[in-house]
């Protein structure tokens, strides 16, 4: 590198315009020149003063005096003017490629802050230049990375410091020699910024371009960054991105003479080749004039769906959209967007150009007309209004709602599959009609001449940059009106919780929310700024999961975990250790993964607490029993009851809308081996990818969720291991053989659980540990509810346990007969007011009958 | 470097920065015609107005015929006419900024001169 790697300033094009702001500092220019063009006003006024009549205010040699002041300052104002222009002039070199010389392709604020760094290396006696005085100079002499810095949560000042006091603690770097060369590091930043800058198509490096670059290829800036929390290569060019675009944005937006800026103010005489929609205007929304007023939105990301729209509509023959996605993946952005390209004529076909884009509200049409002929011939009438007008794109939000069978009797709808199949033949009758999946599937695709008609275009949901983006370009509108400051981490941290916590709805809505929650949020506290902790906050309040400080608690309830467990759990040592060990693998991120955040199958006979180990987990883990789905998988032995699971157009599907709306879960499916097999076949996917796609094509994810499924397939086993006194593992082996050897699971579908826990049966001792919890709980609510105080007595235990254990059953029965011997008693007492609040009890082991201590 | 630079002011004068003037003012020139839509109209200059006409129907009616023919005719006229306004407000906008920008851009040649008989007809007027 060192060979090849040739940088020399003072030799570069931009050599002169170093020179120059040397002298003339042309921001310093800006400001002089500003003032002097008010003081010229100042003297221009008052030397106009002088010609009212009868004031005599001023005298003849004083309003000479001021004329000379006018010309003076007009010549010194200009002067400067003319001066800060050239000099901005002197800055947009292009570069001469021929001689290799790469500091030619460095923009005029990096090539100065190298500069800076150059000569401080050379004052200094530096051994070679490195990145990290690079990014000092950065720094110092760009005002908006200091921005980019605050906006990150960092302090500039800070960096600046330890920078500094870095370049000056290295005495490595003396200078032996008189040439002063380039590290390693600051080759590779110059280097990397002119490839980042090439390959977004710009000839020479910005600052940011350097910045990200110095973020790739300096060890102190990566680890300084790591430290807190940002992704050095991810997270500094995203931003720098965003910053560099927002000023870029607001320079051209000053710049009035220029056709983008120009075409903003329409065309005052292409309305008039167009013709009159007077029906269409009473039931018609004109989303045309909705972005001018909005300063013409753009949709981010999207770019298929963007070029197939325009596509479309441009083709001579069924040239009509259907724009399907979910509510909240963008699709009124995308028209939108064509409705801000068509005003501003920016469209790639002309065709598209100078056409108003308007919205049929079909439910106002047909809740102000009763009868449903006037309603069909006043449709009629607006789709020729649309033909004759000539410039307009028709669109139509909900299409589903208003041409299946059911439409017609459904209040607020009406079917209108054939007036508008009629038109939508017509090339003069553009159309974009918007749907579901859901109302693809029920309606649409029940009336396959209408679907026909139609060129499909599906809205895929946008990925976390480019939701990231969005959020970016929101930012400016909520800190204006909540007079809030965005961070960058708090926008990270929404977009990272709108993915894992918020399912139901699709980015980049879900992230929108999340923002304007947080911010409503925000806006009643008196904090000024928006951190991740006041997102998760809003997370917590809006899906009741504890995200708050979510990784300090999430890490010590993995540590903890098997205590935690066995606070409800008596026995199962082996299971409960090997749940914690892959939960803790699983968390920690140790094996690369795309599966559920944890899968294991709990095999043992009945009664043995696989489904309260499940439980106790969902507790534990995700804060509430609340949180476990539970499927019983033997209401699931045909290949049909896939739809009840899955869904369809018709009916939710019951695992696949439980998981979207609640990601953040404990699946059980219990009882697994009555599953059908074709079933069994949909887990392995789920356990293999994290995901599946329901019955209206829309994808659920588990990459959130804990699957567990409890299975008592080859218990006999166990039964017979307990017996024979068998080593535990090798028993686990057996039961694998015997489980593949009958067919009841296949080796690949065991394979993709994190986990095969066996579960031992339980002996008379766990009994009665498992007795003694339930009567403490009991204790623990006699005490709260009614300020009763129960004593527990063993002899209580032993009946309790022996009463309740069933060799078949284990310990199921032990609930029943907790119920039907202690608190049926104790409610009779109660009601019986033989006990009351301030007593202390107990109740008798044989005849279960409560007594006062 | 002085003269270099004095070389690059010049240069940089009387080409480039009067290269970009013109290329704003073409803007601005295409913006006026754009706004107005002048091409446009002129191509539609007799279409009907706002596109309203009436349909002949079936058969042949001559009454009906001469009706029908008569309200194209009119919407045809009424077209031209409010077209020909537009038109003319285009237009006379169009040489109204040619003017002002042909005014703009003398000034900008002679403004170093502009200048420097400023500064020396201020300093005579205050000494």
């Amino acid at each position: 590198m060192a060979s090849s790697f040739f940088f020399d300033i003072k030799n570069s094009q931009l050599a002169q315009a170093l020179w120059f702001d040397s002298y003339f500092h042309t921001a310093l220019l800006t400001k002089i020149q500003r003032a002097t063009r008010w003081v010229f006003l100042l003297f221009a006024l008052l030397f106009l003063l002088t010609f009212i009549p009868e004031q005599g205010v001023v005298s003849l040699q004083q309003s000479r005096m001021l004329l000379g002041f006018v010309f003076l300052t007009f010549a010194y104002g200009t002067s400067l003017f003319l001066l800060q222009r050239f000099g901005e002039s002197l800055k947009k070199t292009m570069p001469l490629v021929a001689k290799g010389n790469l500091a030619e392709f460095l923009s005029f604020e990096s090539l100065r802050a190298t500069h800076s760094a150059l000569k401080y290396a050379e004052r200094e006696r530096f051994f070679a230049l490195d990145s990290a005085t690079l990014l000092y100079f950065l720094l110092k002499e760009n005002p908006s990375f200091e921005s980019m810095l605050t906006r990150m949560l960092l302090d500039p000042k800070e960096l600046e410091t330890t920078l500094k006091q870095q370049s000056k603690s290295k005495i490595l770097r003396l200078r032996k020699t008189k040439e002063l060369s380039f590290a390693p590091d600051f080759q590779l930043a110059i280097t990397k910024a002119i490839d980042l800058a090439r390959a977004e198509g710009r000839e020479k490096a910005e600052v940011k371009d350097l910045l990200s670059a110095i973020a790739y290829s300096d060890a102190f800036f990566k680890q300084y960054l790591i430290e807190r929390n940002f992704l050095p290569e991810r997270d500094i060019p995203n931003i720098a991105k965003w910053h560099y675009q927002l000023y870029a944005k607001a320079a051209e937006q000053k710049k009035f003479w220029l056709k983008k800026n120009l075409r903003r103010y329409g065309a005052l005489g292409k309305d008039w080749a167009s013709g009159y929609t007077i029906t269409l205007d009473q039931f018609g929304y004109d989303i045309s004039k909705e972005v001018m007023a909005a300063r013409f939105p753009r949709a981010i990301g999207h770019h298929k769906e963007k070029e197939a729209i325009e596509r479309i509509l441009s083709r001579q023959q069924t040239n009509n959209v259907l724009l399907i996605g979910n509510p909240g993946s963008g699709r009124r952005r995308l028209i939108q967007d064509l409705a801000s390209k068509s005003v501003l004529g920016e469209n790639q076909n002309p065709f598209l150009n100078y056409r108003r884009v308007v919205e049929l509200n079909l439910a106002h049409l047909v809740a102000s007309i009763q009868a449903l002929e006037e309603a069909e011939a006043i449709l009629s009438e607006i789709f020729g209004e649309v033909i004759a007008a000539g410039n307009i794109i028709l669109v139509l939000d909900d299409v589903h709602n208003f041409v299946g069978e059911e439409s017609g009797q459904a209040a607020g709808r009406m079917n209108i599959a054939g007036v508008l199949s009629s038109y939508l033949r017509l090339p003069q009758f553009p159309f974009i009609a918007i749907t579901t999946f859901a109302g693809l599937h029920r309606y649409l695709e029940q009336n396959p001449s209408l679907l026909s008609l139609f060129e499909q275009v599906e809205v895929t949901e946008l990925s976390q940059a480019e939701t990231l983006e969005v959020l970016q370009e929101t930012v400016p509108a909520f800190e204006g009106t909540y007079k809030k400051f965005i961070s960058y981490p708090a926008l990270q941290t929404i977009v990272a919780y709108a993915d894992k916590y918020i399912q139901a709805v699709p980015f980049p809505k879900k992230a929108v929310d999340l923002l304007d929650d947080a911010m409503s949020w925000l806006a009643q506290t008196s904090d000024k700024v928006l951190l991740p902790k006041h997102v998760a906050a809003v997370v917590t309040e809006r899906t009741q999961i504890p995200v708050g400080d979510i990784e300090t608690t999430e890490r010590e309830t993995l540590l903890s975990l098997e205590n935690l467990i066995h606070k409800r759990i008596v026995n199962q040592q082996e299971a409960v250790k090997e749940i914690a060990g892959a939960l803790r693998r699983a968390r920690a991120q140790v094996t690369i993964r795309s599966g559920p955040m944890g899968s294991f199958l709990f095999l043992g006979p009945t009664g043995v607490g696989k489904t309260e180990t499940a439980k106790a987990l969902a507790a534990i883990y995700f804060g509430s029993e609340s949180r476990m789905i539970r499927l019983d998988m033997s209401e699931f032995q045909n290949v049909k009851d896939i739809e009840r699971l899955l869904g369809t157009p018709t009916q939710q599907g019951l695992l696949t809308t439980a998981i979207r709306q609640d990601p953040f879960s404990l699946l059980l499916l219990d009882e697994l081996e009555k599953a059908h097999p074709n079933i069994l076949n949909l887990f392995l996917q789920v356990l293999d990818e994290g995901h599946i796609t329901d019955g209206l094509g829309r994808k659920t994810d588990f990459r959130h969720t804990i699957i567990i499924a409890t299975s008592n397939a080859g218990y006999q086993l166990i039964l017979q291991a307990i017996k024979q006194e068998m080593d535990f593992a090798h028993l686990k082996e057996q039961m694998l053989d015997f489980l593949f050897q009958e067919g009841i699971y296949r080796p690949e579908f065991l394979n993709r659980f994190d986990g095969v826990v066996l579960f031992a049966p339980l002996t008379q001792e766990h009994l009665l540990q498992i007795a003694g919890l339930m009567l403490k709980k009991l204790q623990s609510n006699m005490m709260t509810e009614k300020g009763i105080e129960l004593e527990i007595t063993e002899d209580l235990k032993a009946k309790i346990a022996e009463l309740g254990y069933d060799p078949k059953f284990g310990a199921r029965n032990m609930r029943r007969v907790l119920s039907d011997k202690v608190e049926n008693a104790l409610a009779v007492a109660l009601l019986s007011n033989a006990i009351k609040r301030g007593d202390r009890i107990t109740v008798d082991a044989n005849t279960f009958e409560v007594k006062k201590m | 470097m002085q003269s270099l630079l004095l070389l690059r002011y010049v240069k940089w004068h009387y080409l480039d920065a009067s290269r970009d003037i013109l290329k704003g003012w073409g803007n601005i020139l295409w913006f006026n015609f754009n706004y107005f839509s002048v091409l446009l109209l002129i191509q539609t200059f007799f279409s009907p107005w706002r596109r309203i006409t009436w349909d002949y129907g079936r058969g042949f009616d001559f009454s009906r015929y001469l009706f029908t023919f008569a309200s194209n005719l009119v919407s045809r006229i009424l077209g031209a006419v409010m077209r020909s306004f537009l038109i003319a407000a285009g237009i006379v906008m169009e040489f109204a900024l040619l003017f002002l920008g042909s005014l703009f851009f003398l000034f900008w040649l002679v403004l170093p001169a502009i200048i420097i008989a400023a500064f020396f007809y201020g300093i005579f007027l205050l000494f």
